[in-house]
């Protein structure tokens, strides 16, 4: 081996980074097994420093590069022993696992490595879902009793990555009570991007809703008395913007609790608004649409109410309540219906519809508050 | 009874192919996630990988020992054909490569091009559209236009272009579908039917300055007569 130990003249070795270096030269050209190649350069770095793990990594990847993995295994379990806390140590130990097919040992580095730090969550992911199929391995083996990994895990399927897999492995985080609102709802509007509002509305209900424990148990509208701020998600209220209204959570004039949503009217035109919505996933039966409204010096003779409609190309209901127009005190406004099978998508509105009048362009204030859609039957 | 199972079933149980290692000085991408040097020295790859080269040069060691080097900021995607043998589509920028098996094929600009055991070279895909190329060592067998995509190499064609390391000042030739700079275009030959034919680049392309200057990017590191040099680093990816 033709390593020179000459460093500023005098005749003393070399540090053990430098031969490393010099290592990973021969690597990038091809020089592995050589007299003076990676491996070689590698082993004069690990007899200089046999302490520092890096060395045995270095010389395990070279060692594997050239098909000695039996010499590799060997340097990354003396890696391992002498680094155990080292996650940069134990993720190239799993590279090689995963290589060389003992994807269980990969798989326990990676979780170990997942519980030291977050940093390389998504590299740690990465190679899970490219080195390994069997997602009952990965969940169990290498994400297991770590509820913070399991959330990342399940974000970084949901952008994109291994989209089969989402299913299974939100039915795991279920399971194993990782579930959280933030993760639900990322799921629920996944859900609905690719059609399945019928599971959408199940996991919304489980652990995204805002009404927790009421929501389609006995009111089929989430944060129905707007105490949250909307988000725009799956079954959160959406408001769109429209020229002529400002829609604003307001926390001065409500019917119960802390908020109610109010629309401040100034419009320039015969207004057609239905630009606050919330989507419903209804099962056949007998409702009734209902919710609390407010006006102060609301003009023309359309006022406010609530619409209950069907969503893209779906036959729905149109089921309308009264309005409230002028100036009113809080008052409830329902209607009833029935819908037939099959279960559906639909759509509740705040509305204010266009007026046949000449004069209809709206001005003033409106409030809604506790909007429902109880089962009757 | 039979029991008949979808295949993505098996598909997602089975162990995947590995291709090789990737490694650079700088993050390298695998399926859009950035994997960084202070992490790993070296990443598995696996057949399918979308790969890609960020601000430093990129090393794609495959299993038999091949090494195809990536300019920075290239792109590809690694898959595998019969027996394993490594297929690398690049979706942008160039490559390097040095074999010491026949094992590599290698597409670029819809364009196939297969290193003989021992070839070293430079392949280019500029943005003019253009396909350039370099050797120093060995042989290059093209198999021409739309011979391959970024699923797998299409079916052999009969009008083979072989290229070797050219004379004194030709380092190569340039290969473009339509087009390319005056003087280093290689165009196939017409072929007898049912007969390969392969020529050397040299002998038609030899007055390819063209060529030696669309390879500039890695002209001070490929030379004809001093082969190539792939070695980027700096520093150790593995210094803590």
């Amino acid at each position: 081996m033709a390593v020179a130990y000459t460093n500023s003249g005098s005749v003393s070795p070399l540090l053990p980074q430098p031969v490393a270096n010099e290592g990973f030269r021969r690597v990038w050209e091809g020089k592995l097994s050589t007299p003076d190649g990676a491996i070689a350069l590698f082993h004069a770095a690990v007899v200089s420093d046999p302490a520092f793990p890096w060395r045995w990594s270095d010389l395990g990847d070279a060692l594997a590069a050239a098909g000695r993995n039996e010499e590799a295994a060997y340097c990354f379990r003396e890696s391992l022993a002498l680094g155990p806390e080292s996650p940069q140590i134990a993720l190239r130990a799993a590279n090689f696992y995963f290589i060389t097919g003992q994807t269980d040992r990969a798989l326990a580095l990676g979780a170990t490595i997942l519980k030291e730090l977050p940093d390389y969550d998504d590299m740690v992911f990465s190679s899970y879902v490219r080195m390994d199929g069997d997602l009952d391995r990965v969940l169990e083996t290498g994400i297991g009793a770590n509820p913070r990994a399991a959330r990342t895990f399940f974000q970084f399927l949901l952008r994109g990555r291994g989209e089969a897999r989402l299913s299974r492995a939100w039915g795991w985080i279920e399971q194993r009570g990782y579930a959280t609102r933030p993760l639900a709802r990322s799921w629920a509007n996944r859900l609905l991007q690719r059609n399945h509002p019928d599971e959408a509305a199940t996991v919304w209900m489980r652990h995204g809703a805002g009404d927790a424990g009421v929501y389609r148990i006995s009111n089929w509208v989430d944060n129905s008395g707007f105490e949250d701020q909307w988000t725009g998600e799956a079954f959160d209220w959406v408001a769109e913007p429209r020229t002529g209204v400002k829609t604003s959570w307001d926390a001065q004039v409500v019917h119960s609790g802390r908020h109610s949503l109010r629309l401040d009217l100034d419009a320039a035109d015969n207004l057609d608004f239905h630009h606050v919505s919330q989507r419903v996933w209804l099962d056949p039966g007998r409702y009734r649409l209902s919710g609390w409204v407010r006006t102060s010096g609301l003009t023309t003779d359309q006022g406010v109410g609530l619409r209950l409609t069907g969503t893209g190309n779906s036959a729905g209901p149109d089921v309308s309540t009264p309005t409230a127009t002028g100036s009113r005190d809080w008052t409830r406004l329902s209607a009833e219906f029935t819908l037939r099978a099959p279960a559906r998508l639909a759509r509740v509105e705040i509305v204010r519809h266009p007026s046949d009048k000449f004069d209809n362009r709206p001005h003033g204030t409106a409030w809604i508050d506790d909007v429902a859609i109880q089962r009757l039957n | 009874m039979a029991v008949l199972l979808p295949a993505g079933v098996f598909a997602q149980q089975s162990r995947p192919v590995i291709v090789g290692t990737f490694t650079s000085s700088a993050s390298v991408i695998i399926d859009d996630v950035e994997m960084r040097p202070t992490a790993a020295a070296s990443w598995p790859l696996v057949e399918g990988d979308e790969i890609a080269a960020t601000s430093a040069p990129a090393l794609l060691t495959t299993t038999d020992g091949n090494l195809v080097t990536f300019e920075r900021e290239s792109k590809a995607r690694v898959k595998t054909v019969e027996g394993g043998q490594p297929y690398i589509y690049v979706r942008e920028g160039g490559v390097l490569f040095e074999t010491k098996t026949p094992r590599l094929d290698i597409c670029i600009g819809n364009r196939l091009f297969i290193p003989g055991a021992g070839a070293k070279g430079v392949l280019r895909w500029e943005k003019s559209g253009a396909v350039t190329r370099s050797m120093s060592a060995g042989q290059l067998i093209e198999q021409g236009e739309r011979a391959c995509d970024d699923q797998a190499p299409g079916a052999p064609i009969p009008n083979q272009i072989s290229s070797a390391p050219g004379g004194p000042g030709s380092a190569g030739g340039t290969a473009s579908g339509a087009g390319g700079p005056a003087g280093g275009t290689a165009t196939a030959p017409t072929a007898a039917p049912g007969g390969g034919r392969a020529i050397a680049i040299g002998a038609i392309g030899a007055a390819s300055a063209a060529a030696a200057g669309a390879a500039g990017a890695f002209a001070s590191s490929c030379t004809a007569s001093g082969g190539c040099n792939h070695n980027p680093l700096s520093i150790s990816p593995s210094t803590p």
